[in-house]
């Protein structure tokens, strides 16, 4: 037998036999399986949300259709209601389903409006308005996911697996006699390494096979991987920090606390940093100063000057001569001249959004959990960019609708049935894999290069492995 | 000299202390990491000193530029500037600073329009980006997850560390009784902590001068010494549970691995099991379900069988009857005043009836953290802190009820107008902008520290009952300490 497979074979037994082993594994096992069946929970319930929402849609739209046929029988007079049949009030629900392996990482989709209603009165500024309903405290927790676990749990599983790696038995004395046998000191360590790694990645592997068993199509089969692939280089990277750190010449309590140092500096400290210096150098401009910029667009000019302008865009536009209908028409344009000014302070707001989150997405890389997390997230379809897309696609489905209708609102065009029924659906269009791969590649390879890089300096490290006790314990 | 208080020796109280300050200040990672969390504390709260100066100047500049553009918004029907609509921006208290708590994630602003009780907008996490709900760099986080672990690295060999090198036996076979060391090392610890923490609320303390603001800041130094006292409390429950640990700890290295490893349980896990229990035990309603239920109800009464158009026949009929006339255009008063201010009231009792259902639940998922906080303490500091600072649900909640009494006064007042002047024209009324300038501007008063104390006493009295209960069990331990 191999030496490596005998040293594995070796150090399963011995890890077996220690209770604290059994403890920790009750712990991972427990943590894994329960975010597995949480993800898939929460998978079904949006699922179930979606579902009720088109539902909803499907019997507003049968409503319409059938107020239509009424109107165009004749059993609905104009002279009853002057503003029958105008597309004043009709819409089109707009949702955005659930990531394709968002049971696996939830993110913050948790937090993301991701449905609305759009018509003719949507405008710019509050376009998605249907913002989830959980409790604050909720949603500034987050969930336990699969990607919670591996992100932040995992790790210390490692970390409590194998801080003593060598310093129980270099603390004991035992250490020069066990590398006297002969067993090169780099494949007794790796080895080590190979078998807690295995364990801890063995229960991530099952937990996240169930929950895509249960909640994802056997389509999505190549991010499931990819994302498991994720998770082994990640869990690499800690493995590869974890050799370094053991095999210098600490004792078994340096090890721990430099280990768990290096956890909260890469966990908590650096993305709070991260936070502050994004904060200084391109805050997310405030929701206030926008909302103060959409209102001085909207006043900007009078409902006269408003009309006034439309006309000369259109000049055979006539308001009608009175009633309910003229009203409705002039509050209509005047509302449009509006979403048309605000617009651009839309654009300029969003514009600087994306500056914070490029400045965000270069300085993640301080800390490997943050790039980890987005690399999951943007796998699972949690992401931001995926929740900016749709926001993307609920703008071009407005401008496709308004395209659609207004001019018709405007000229007091009744709708038929066959304009109806050609009017524009919402669809949201998955991201191909391909980008997806596009976005994730760099902060992949980084993950990987990292992992390398402290693989190769614990292995040269470990060739001055020393065999005494360190001083000072 | 030697005082004694009770069986304690003072003099040799002292000299503990002393021998354990002088171990921490030669010990180069502790000071290291000392002056490390003093500057994090520094710059936390320079930090949301200056985003809470900030977003506030945004405020008064955004509620001006709303007042002034409602008020010339120019002649036009009522109900059109009913649905022209004013905003009600939610001010930050000034010990957001602090603790910004749940700011990021309720909403800023709340549209006030017609027909439509809303809840705020806009919620700054969403345009963040998703290392957000990894951490935000403020002084409360640093309290609740920082310095705890840097109260374990200070405490943690306190007694175990002793005990493997030996100077246990020594120190109590020289006569220093077990209670005496643990004095003196409290002592220590207090003294190490309060070098650290006191320099920090000095600073917060002149930040808090220095805000800038119209708001009522008398009660901000009750508020301030409840989060000394609470702090306070909860870092010494950490002290109290280290110095337990050590006691009956046979070795240094398994009292830091169980402190870390509690630690990290209570901090990072259990806060998130509360809102998993919290949300099985006690589920919000999906989007979907909620709003379609809201709607139906709007549609059908509340008893769903009131659909509105029946309403509006019946007061229709009503009036007709009461003003003798046969037509709604022969009425004295603007009929579509009368019905846009019905459905305005019917939309009142809906709205009311569902929100505060939502709010009923939210408050029975809070009585499940405040359960788990028996078991971590850090979630009753978290709750308590937020509540103080006025920056959780219950200040938002607030905000949201006073900016909706705000609507209906608008609202109100609007249809008033319609009803009394629009007769015979009602949409084609036009109304002058007099009308504006007497729609009052929202003033908002947040919650006393007297209704946050009366909500959140019982974290006060968790965390009281946390410290005295680490700290019984560290004093009997003391008294036969394991000498090896």
């Amino acid at each position: 037998m191999q030496p490596s497979m005998r040293f594995m074979r070796c150090e399963w037994r011995l890890l077996r036999a220690q209770p604290s082993f059994w403890l920790l594994t009750g712990l991972l096992a427990t943590a894994s399986l329960y975010a597995g069946i949480s993800g898939v929970a929460w998978h079904r319930t949006r699922s179930a949300e979606v579902a009720m929402t088109l539902q909803q849609a499907a019997h507003e739209q049968a409503a319409d259709r059938a107020y239509l046929t009424d109107f165009t029988e004749g059993r609905i007079r104009l002279d009853e209601d002057p503003l029958a049949a105008l597309p004043t009030a009709i819409g089109r629900r707009v949702v955005l389903p659930p990531g394709p392996l968002s049971a696996l990482a939830i993110g913050q989709s948790d937090l993301y409006p991701y449905r609305t209603y759009i018509d003719n009165w949507s405008r710019a500024e509050r376009l998605i308005r249907d913002y989830p309903l959980g409790h604050p405290l909720s949603l500034a927790t987050g969930r336990i996911d699969l990607g919670f676990v591996l992100v932040y749990l995992l790790p210390l599983c490692l970390i409590a697996l194998t801080y003593d790696l060598l310093a129980a038995e270099r603390e004991s004395g035992a250490l020069g006699l066990l590398l006297s046998q002969p067993v090169p000191v780099r494949g007794l360590v790796l080895a080590r390494m190979a078998v807690r790694g295995a364990w801890v990645l063995g229960w991530l592997a099952l937990a996240s096979g169930v929950a895509f068993f249960l909640a994802c199509r056997a389509g999505d089969l190549v991010r499931w991987l990819l994302w498991l692939t994720t998770a082994v280089v990640y869990l690499g990277l800690w493995s590869g920090i974890c050799t370094l750190v053991v095999s210098g010449n600490r004792g078994s309590e340096a090890s721990a606390l430099t280990l768990v140092g290096i956890w909260v500096v890469w966990l908590l400290l650096m993305p709070a940093f991260i936070d502050v210096v994004v904060r200084f150098i391109s805050p997310v401009p405030s929701r206030t100063e926008y909302l103060s910029a959409v209102r001085a667009a909207e006043v900007a000019r009078s409902e006269d000057e408003a009309l006034s302008d439309y006309r000369r865009e259109r000049p055979g536009f006539r308001l009608p001569e009175g009633g309910e209908l003229r009203n409705w028409i002039r509050a209509f344009v005047v509302h449009m001249k509006a979403d048309r000014r605000i617009t651009p302070v839309h654009a300029s707001y969003e514009k600087r959004i994306e500056q914070g989150l490029a400045l965000s997405a270069c300085l993640r890389f301080f800390s490997p959990g943050l790039v980890a997390q987005g690399v999951l997230t943007d796998l699972a379809g949690s992401s931001l960019a995926r929740q900016r897309a749709f926001t993307g696609s609920v703008r071009d489905f407005k401008r496709a609708w308004d395209g659609h209708l207004a001019d018709k609102l405007v000229r007091a065009e009744r709708l038929t049935l066959a304009a109806y029924d050609g009017l524009p659906g919402f669809h949201f269009r998955e991201e191909p894999i391909g980008a997806v791969l596009a976005r994730i590649r760099v902060p992949m390879a980084f993950l990987f290069a990292a992992a390398a890089a402290l693989f190769l300096g614990a292995i040269r490290r470990l060739a001055r492995c020393p065999l005494d006790r360190p001083e000072g314990g | 000299m030697n005082s004694r208080l009770g069986k304690l020796s003072m003099f040799a109280v002292l000299r503990v202390c002393r021998k354990e300050l002088v171990a921490i200040t030669r010990d180069g990672r502790l000071k290291t990491l000392a002056l490390l969390l003093f500057s994090l504390l520094c710059a936390a709260l320079l930090s949301g000193w200056q985003t809470r100066r900030d977003l506030d100047a945004e405020r008064r500049a955004a509620e001006h530029v709303d007042a002034e553009s409602y008020r010339s918004q120019g002649a036009r029907n009522p109900h059109d500037a009913a649905h022209f609509g004013q905003t009600a921006f939610k001010p930050l208290g000034p010990l957001a600073l602090f603790d910004p708590g749940l700011v990021s994630y309720v909403g800023s602003a709340v549209w006030l329009e017609a027909h439509r009780m809303n809840l705020a907008e806009y919620r700054p996490a969403e345009d963040a980006g998703e290392n957000h709900r990894f951490g935000s760099l403020c002084a409360a986080w640093l309290l609740q997850w920082i310095a705890p672990p840097f109260v374990i690295l200070l405490a943690y060999h306190a007694f175990a560390g002793e005990r493997e090198r030996g100077t246990l036996r020594l120190l109590l076979g020289l006569g220093v009784s077990p209670r005496e060391l643990l004095a003196g090392k409290l002592l220590a610890l207090t003294v190490t902590l309060g070098a650290l923490l006191i320099p920090a609320m000095g600073l917060a303390s002149l930040l808090l001068f220095l805000q800038e603001g119209t708001e009522d800041l008398s009660d901000i130094p009750a508020r301030s010494l409840v989060l000394c006292v609470g702090y306070g409390l909860y870092l010494c429950t950490v002290a109290g549970i280290a110095i337990a640990v050590s006691l009956q700890s046979a070795s240094a290295r398994s009292a830091l691995i169980a402190l870390l490893g509690y630690w990290l349980i209570t901090t990072l896990v259990l806060p998130r099991v509360a809102t998993e229990l919290a949300e099985l035990a006690f589920p919000t309603p999906g989007n979907a379900e909620f709003h379609a239920a809201l709607e139906r109800d709007l549609r059908e009464g509340l008893n769903g069988h009131d659909p509105f158009e029946a309403s509006a026949r019946a007061l229709e009929a009503r009036l007709l009857e009461r003003y003798g006339v046969r037509r709604t255009e022969d009425l004295p008063v603007s009929f579509a005043g009368v019905l846009l201010q019905a459905g305005e009231e019917r939309g009142y009792r809906v709205f009311e009836n569902h929100y505060r259902a939502l709010w009923a639940r939210y408050d029975a998922q809070e009585r499940i953290h405040r359960v788990l906080s028996l078991v971590s303490p850090m979630i009753a500091i978290r709750s308590l802190s937020m509540a103080v600072a006025g920056t959780d649900r219950f200040h938002h909640e607030h905000f949201v009820l006073a900016a909706e009494a705000h609507r209906r006064r608008i609202v109100g007042m609007l249809n008033r107008y319609l009803i009394e002047h629009g007769a015979g024209q009602d949409f084609n009324y036009i109304a002058g902008e007099a009308l504006w300038a007497e729609i009052p501007r929202f003033e908002y008063r947040p919650p006393s520290l007297r209704q946050v104390l009366a909500r959140h006493y019982p974290e006060l009295l968790i965390l009281f009952a946390w410290a005295a209960s680490v700290w019984w069990l560290a004093w009997r331990y003391s008294r036969s300490p394991r000498p090896m």
